[in-house]
C-alpha cells in the first residue's frame, strides 16, 4: 500500500519539481530573437556601423536627429548604425583626401564630379556597377541614365550622381542678397560695374556689410561679361579651360582673360569689395554669410532656395536671387549632376553603403526623413511646400535633390523657383561633358604645379597682389614645376576623347 | 511512541535540511557579496574610463588653446602693423585659419576652437556656423566652466588671453576660446551608454544634470538630492540610494578639469533579480520537501499507523476478555485483510470460549441434577429400606451389595472434579445405579454390548446415566412384564454410538418428536431436563452431527441413542 500511495505521489511531485525548476531557469520561451531570414525581408542580419564624411559643421539637431530618430529607423529598416563625420567646408577637400589616401575606415564620401575621375585614378574609390545591380535598384529607377553616364570611366561606374535637378551653368552665377539690393534701389544685377555699384551704396548706408569673400573661385563668372568667347574650366582647379565655340582647350593662365579677371579682383580689393584682413581667414566667407553681412557670392543654381533658411537665421527679411552676368548669353551644362557619392576602396561596408544610399530614394517619405527630420517636429508640408520648423539643417537637401520627390521651401520666393525651374532654358551641353583629365601620367609634375599654383596665383586671384607684379614670376615657378607638361598631357588626353565624341552638330 | 513515526520524519528530515539551507543561506550570502564587489569594482573601473575620456577630451582642448596661444602667427595677427604687407597678412591670416581647422579636424570635432581678435575686429574659428561662439566672451580668463543657456544651447568654455584678462572691463588683443556644446557631451553620453554605462549623466551640485538623450530623467532627479559628493572625499565605495523603484548603486566620479561629476547608476535590484529568484526558487523547494514530508508522515500516520494501533486495541480488549470487540471500518488494502483475519479470529475465539463456558455450566447442571436425582428421598429411603430388610433378614451379602453399589454410585457422583470421563468410568455408574434398582425391584434385566475399543473413548461426564435413569422412571413405572435394558455401543465409520433400549410401553410417535425437538432446541435456554442437558454437552464437546436422537426400541419401547465424532484425540 505504501508503494502504491508513493507511487500515487511521486507523479505529481516530480511534475511539480520539474516545473519548479523550469521556472528557476529564468528565460522565457520565444526571448530568443529570430535572427534568420534576414536577408529574406530586406533586413541584412549583422550589424554595422556605417562611417560617412560630410562637409560643413554639423547642426545641434543633426547630431540629436542622427543619434535618435534617424539611427533608430536605420537600425531597424537596414540593421545600421549611421556615423557622420562632419568636416569644415573650408577644410573639407583636404580632410576628404586624406582620409581617402590613408585608408580610413569611411563607408561613403560625397564630393563633386569633377573628382570622381581623379580619386578613381588614384584608386581611392571602387566601381559599383555590381552593387548598384544588386542593391541600388531605387536609385537606376530615380535618377536618369545620362547622369550615370558622368561617373561612368572606362566602362565602370564609380559614384552615384545622387542629385537629379537642374544643373546648367552652375557656378557661373551670383547669388546675391536680393532685399539688400532693393533697398538701395536697384533691381537686378546685370554686370561687374551693377555689383560694384551694389557694394558702394550698401556700405555707404552701412559699412557693417562685406562685399565678395568667396576669392578661391567665380573667375568664370566674371567670364560671362569679361570673355568674348564661351568658356568652360576644365575643372575646379581653375588652370585650364574648353572654348564651347571651337571645342578648343584654352591655356586660361597665360591668356589675357586671366589679366583681365586679375585686374577685376585687385580692384574690389582696393575698393574693400574684397577684404583684404579676411581673406586667408578660411571660415570668414561662410562665416559672414552665415552672420547675414555677405552682399554676393558665387550661386550654385539653386542656391538662393538652398541658402535662404541660413540668411534668414541671420536676418528674417533677407531674400536671395540668382543674377547671371550677360543674361543672354547661353549657359553650358557641364555635368547634370555635381553631387557624386562614392564609396572608398577600402570601405568596410560598400553594400551598406549602397543600400543607404537607395534607401533616401526608395520613396518621398524616406527622402523627406533623412533630409527634412520628423514630420511635424522637424518640418510639415504646406500646399506641397515644405515648411520647416527648425532652424538647423539636417541632410543636405541638394545632396539629393531630386526631381521625382523634390518639394519647395514654403519660405522661398516664387521668382525664385521659377528661376529654377526655368535655368535649363538656353542651355547647352559643354564640350566636356564626359571628359575626365587623368593626371597620372604626369603626376609628379601635376602635383609641384597645383603647390605653386596654391603659392603664387592664389594672391593673385584674390586681388591681394598686382598680376602685372608678380605674374612673370609666378608662371616661371609654373614652368619650372612642369606645367608645359601637364598641359601637353591633357591636351593629348582631350584630343583622344574629342576622337571618340561624335561630331556635334553646329 | 505516540505518533512517533510522523514526528520522526518530520524530525530527521528537518535535520537534514537545515544544514543544507544554512549552507545554502551562507554561501548565497558570500556570493551576492563577490558580484556585488565585482559589479563595484567592474562599474568604478568603467567609470574611471569614461571620466578619463571626458577628461581627455577637454585637456587636448586645453593643448590646442595652449598651442595658438603661443603661436607666433597667431599674435603677430594682433598687432597689424607688424603685417605691413597686405600678402603677409594674407598669408599669416592663412597659416592660422589652416592650424585652428587642423587640429579640430583631427581631434574629433567636438568643439570649436577660436582667436578672437577684439580690437581689429576679427574671429579666426574653426567651425563657421553661426552659434559657433557665443555673443560675448567671458568677462575673465579660466579654465572650463559651464553656461547655461536656457534656448538649450550650454556649453563649456575656457578662454585664455593676452594680456590677461583678470577683471571686467578689460580689452585683451587676442583671447584664445575652447568652447565644447553640451550637446556634444551628451552625445558623448550617450555613446558612454551603448558602449555599457546603464544611464551616465553629468552631475554639479546645483545644476541641472546633462542629460544622454534617452536617460531616464524622472529617476535621476530622484537621485539627485541624495547625491553629496562634498561629504564622501576620496571614498571609493558606491552610494546606495532607494528610491521607490528599487535600490540604486551610484558611482559619482569627479572629470577633474570640469568640477563636475560623471555619475551612472546600477539598478542593484534588477542584477540581483536572478540570485533573489533563485534564492527564493530553493527555500520554496526546501519548503516543499518539508510539505511533501509531512504529507507522506501523514499518510503513513493514516494508513499504517493507524490501522496499527487499532488493531493492537482490538488485541488488548482480546486479551482482557473482550472476546466481543470486532475491529470495525476496515481501511483499503492490506489492512482490510488483517482486520477481516483478526475479526475471525475474535469470533472463533469467542465460539471456543462459550463453548468451553457451557459445557462447564452443563456439566455442573448435569451434577446438580444427579445430585437432586440422588437426594430423592424416595430412592434414597428405598435404598435404605432395603438395606434393613436385607439386614433384618440376615441376607447379609445383598445388604452388603447394596451399600457398596450406592456407595460407588454416590462416590461417582459426587467427584465433580473433571468434566469428561471414559466411557469405561460411566459404565460402572450406570451398572451401579442398574444393580440398585434391579435390587429394590428385582423385575427387570439388563444387558450391555459395548465394543471394547469405545471403553477409552472419553465423553461428557454423567451423559449416560440420564438415559438409563429416564428408562427406570418412566419406561418401568406402570410395569407390564419384565423389564429389560440393552446398552449397546458400536463405531461405525467416524462415529461412535451408544444406544438405551428398554421393552417399556413406548411412546407415540407425535410425542416422541415434540420431545425431541425440544431437546434440540434448547440451545441457549434453560436447561430443564437431563436428556437436554446431555444432548448440549455432546454437540458442545463434538460438533454439530453428535448428539442425542430418540426413536423406537425393537420391543417397542424407547430407543435413545447418543452419538458424537471420533475426534483424533480420542482416537
Amino acid at each position: 500500500m505504501i508503494n502504491r500511495t508513493l507511487r500515487r505521489f511521486a507523479v505529481p511531485v516530480l511534475l511539480a519539481f520539474g516545473m519548479l525548476i523550469g521556472a528557476c531557469d529564468g528565460t522565457p520561451d520565444g526571448a530568443e530573437a529570430s535572427s534568420g531570414g534576414g536577408a529574406a525581408s530586406g533586413v541584412p542580419d549583422n550589424f554595422v556601423t556605417l562611417k560617412m564624411l560630410m562637409p560643413g559643421d554639423e547642426s545641434a539637431r543633426m547630431r540629436e536627429f542622427a543619434d535618435n530618430e534617424l539611427n533608430e529607423r536605420l537600425g531597424k529598416e537596414l540593421n545600421l548604425k549611421l556615423e557622420l563625420t562632419y568636416v569644415p567646408w573650408s577644410d573639407y577637400q583636404s580632410k576628404l583626401e586624406l582620409a581617402l589616401a590613408t585608408g580610413e575606415d569611411y563607408d561613403l564620401v560625397w564630393y563633386g564630379t569633377p573628382f570622381v575621375s581623379d580619386y578613381k585614378a588614384k584608386g581611392y574609390i571602387q566601381p559599383l556597377d555590381e552593387l548598384l545591380r544588386k542593391f541600388g535598384p531605387d536609385l537606376t529607377a530615380n535618377i536618369p541614365a545620362d547622369n550615370f553616364k558622368l561617373d561612368r570611366i572606362d566602362g565602370k561606374l564609380w559614384a552615384i550622381p545622387s542629385q537629379a535637378f537642374t544643373s546648367a551653368g552652375k557656378f557661373t552665377s551670383v547669388l546675391v542678397r536680393q532685399d539688400l539690393l532693393e533697398s538701395v534701389g536697384m533691381k537686378d544685377i546685370r554686370t561687374i560695374a551693377d555689383l560694384e555699384s551694389f557694394y558702394a551704396k550698401v556700405r555707404a548706408a552701412d559699412p557693417g556689410y562685406y562685399g565678395y569673400l568667396e576669392t578661391d573661385r567665380g573667375q568664370d563668372v566674371l567670364w560671362r561679361e569679361l570673355s568674348d568667347e564661351p568658356l568652360t574650366f576644365l575643372d575646379e582647379n581653375q588652370m585650364f579651360a574648353v572654348n564651347e565655340n571651337t571645342g578648343e582647350l584654352v591655356d586660361y593662365l597665360a591668356s589675357a582673360l586671366y589679366e583681365r579677371v586679375a585686374d577685376v579682383r585687385k580692384r574690389w580689393a582696393d575698393m574693400g569689395l574684397i577684404d583684404k584682413r579676411l581673406v586667408g581667414n578660411l571660415s570668414a566667407n561662410i562665416d559672414q554669410e552665415n552672420a547675414g553681412k555677405l552682399l554676393f557670392r558665387v550661386g550654385a543654381v539653386s542656391r538662393a532656395m538652398e541658402n535662404l533658411q541660413t540668411a534668414q537665421n541671420a536676418d528674417p527679411s533677407a531674400k536671395l536671387r540668382e543674377y547671371y552676368l550677360s543674361p543672354d548669353k547661353p549657359k553650358y551644362i557641364v555635368a547634370p549632376s555635381n553631387e557624386a557619392y562614392m564609396i572608398p576602396a577600402k570601405a568596410p561596408h560598400p553594400e551598406r553603403a549602397m543600400r543607404f544610399m537607395n534607401w533616401i530614394l526608395q520613396s518621398r517619405e524616406h527622402y523627406n526623413f533623412i533630409i527634412y527630420g520628423v514630420e511635424g517636429k522637424d518640418y510639415r508640408v504646406e500646399n506641397g511646400k515644405i515648411r520647416l520648423l527648425t532652424k538647423d539643417q539636417l541632410m543636405y537637401e541638394w545632396m539629393w535633390r531630386n526631381k521625382k520627390y523634390f518639394m519647395a521651401p514654403a519660405n522661398v520666393d516664387d521668382s525664385v523657383v521659377q528661376d529654377m525651374m526655368h535655368n535649363d532654358d538656353n542651355a547647352r551641353i559643354s564640350r566636356i561633358f564626359g571628359f575626365h583629365f587623368n593626371p597620372e601620367p604626369v603626376k609628379n609634375e601635376y602635383a609641384k604645379v597645383l603647390a605653386v599654383y596654391n603659392e603664387k596665383f592664389v594672391p593673385i586671384n584674390m586681388g591681394i597682389v598686382d598680376y602685372e607684379k608678380q605674374y612673370g614670376s609666378a608662371m616661371a615657378a609654373m614652368k619650372k614645376a612642369g606645367y608645359g607638361e601637364v598641359w601637353a598631357e591633357l591636351q593629348r588626353q582631350y584630343a583622344a576623347f574629342r576622337a571618340d565624341q561624335p561630331a556635334l552638330a553646329e | 511512541m505516540r505518533s512517533s513515526i510522523f514526528t520522526n520524519m518530520v524530525i530527521a528530515l528537518l535535520l537534514l535540511l537545515t544544514p543544507i539551507i544554512a549552507l545554502y543561506a551562507y554561501s548565497n550570502q558570500t556570493s551576492s557579496r563577490v558580484l556585488t564587489e565585482e559589479i563595484v569594482k567592474a562599474k568604478r573601473a568603467q567609470v574611471d574610463t569614461f571620466v578619463g575620456q571626458i577628461g581627455q577630451l577637454f585637456a587636448q582642448f586645453d593643448s590646442y588653446q595652449k598651442m595658438l596661444y603661443q603661436s607666433k602667427e597667431v599674435r603677430n595677427l594682433a598687432y597689424p602693423d607688424l603685417l605691413g604687407d597686405d600678402l603677409l597678412h594674407f598669408r599669416t591670416l592663412k597659416t592660422v585659419s589652416e592650424e585652428i581647422n587642423r587640429l579640430v579636424g583631427y581631434g574629433g570635432r567636438k568643439g570649436v576652437i577660436a582667436v578672437v581678435y577684439p580690437k581689429a575686429g576679427m574671429v579666426i574659428k574653426s567651425d563657421s556656423s553661426l552659434g559657433a561662439l557665443p555673443a560675448a566672451l567671458p568677462d575673465i580668463d579660466g579654465f572650463w566652466h559651464y553656461e547655461k543657456k536656457a534656448n538649450g544651447d550650454s556649453y563649456f568654455i575656457e578662454t585664455i588671453s593676452s594680456p590677461a584678462k583678470t577683471s571686467k572691463g578689460e580689452e585683451a588683443d587676442l583671447t584664445v576660446v575652447a568652447k565644447v556644446d553640451e550637446g556634444e557631451i551628451k552625445s558623448d553620453l550617450s555613446d558612454m551608454k551603448i558602449k555599457g554605462l546603464e544611464d551616465p549623466f553629468l552631475y554639479k551640485p546645483g545644476q541641472t544634470p546633462i542629460y544622454n538623450y534617452t536617460a531616464n530623467q524622472a529617476l535621476i532627479r530622484q537621485l539627485l538630492p541624495k547625491l553629496t559628493p562634498g561629504e564622501r572625499g576620496g571614498n571609493d565605495r558606491p552610494l546606495l540610494i532607494r528610491t521607490e523603484n528599487g535600490a540604486y548603486q551610484v558611482h559619482m566620479e569627479l572629470v577633474q578639469s570640469l568640477g563636475w561629476y560623471l555619475v551612472d547608476y546600477v539598478p542593484i535590484d534588477t542584477i540581483m533579480a536572478p540570485i533573489k529568484r533563485n534564492q527564493a526558487m530553493f527555500y520554496t523547494i526546501s519548503g516543499m520537501m518539508l510539505f511533501m514530508a509531512c504529507i507522506l508522515s501523514f499518510i503513513l500516520y493514516r494508513n499504517i499507523r493507524i490501522p496499527f494501533r487499532k488493531l493492537m486495541q482490538g488485541m488488548n480488549f482480546i486479551e482482557k476478555g473482550m472476546y466481543k470487540s470486532r475491529m470495525e471500518d476496515p481501511p483499503k488494502g492490506e489492512f482490510r485483510y488483517l482486520y477481516q483475519r483478526f475479526n475471525s479470529m475474535a469470533a472463533r475465539i469467542e465460539e471456543l470460549i462459550e463453548d468451553v463456558l457451557k459445557e462447564q455450566i452443563r456439566t455442573k447442571e448435569a451434577n446438580v441434577k444427579q445430585l437432586q436425582s440422588q437426594i430423592n428421598p424416595h430412592f434414597l429411603y428405598n435404598t435404605l429400606a432395603y438395606i434393613k430388610s436385607m439386614v433384618e433378614l440376615g441376607e447379609k451379602e445383598a445388604a452388603v451389595s447394596m451399600t457398596m453399589n450406592l456407595s460407588k454410585y454416590y462416590r461417582y457422583t459426587t467427584k465433580t472434579s473433571r468434566s469428561l470421563a471414559t466411557l469405561d468410568e460411566e459404565m460402572g455408574l450406570v451398572v451401579n445405579y442398574l444393580d440398585i434398582h434391579r435390587m429394590l425391584t428385582d423385575d427387570f434385566e439388563y444387558e450391555i454390548e459395548i465394543e471394547p475399543s469405545m471403553l477409552e473413548m472419553e465423553i461428557p461426564r454423567l451423559s449416560l446415566q440420564p438415559l438409563v435413569e429416564n428408562v427406570i422412571v418412566h419406561a418401568f413405572k406402570k410395569r407390564v412384564a419384565f423389564g429389560i435394558v440393552r446398552i449397546r455401543g458400536s463405531v461405525e465409520s467416524g462415529i461412535a454410538r451408544l444406544s438405551v433400549e428398554d421393552n417399556g410401553p413406548g411412546i407415540p410417535q407425535a410425542q416422541l418428536d415434540a420431545a425431541l425437538s425440544k431437546i434440540r432446541i434448547a440451545a441457549s435456554g434453560e436447561i430443564d431436563s437431563g436428556l437436554q442437558n446431555v444432548h448440549q454437552r455432546l454437540i458442545l464437546l463434538f460438533g454439530e452431527g453428535s448428539g442425542l436422537s430418540l426413536g423406537v426400541s425393537e420391543w417397542g419401547g424407547l430407543r435413545a441413542e447418543i452419538s458424537w465424532r471420533i475426534q483424533e484425540r480420542t482416537a
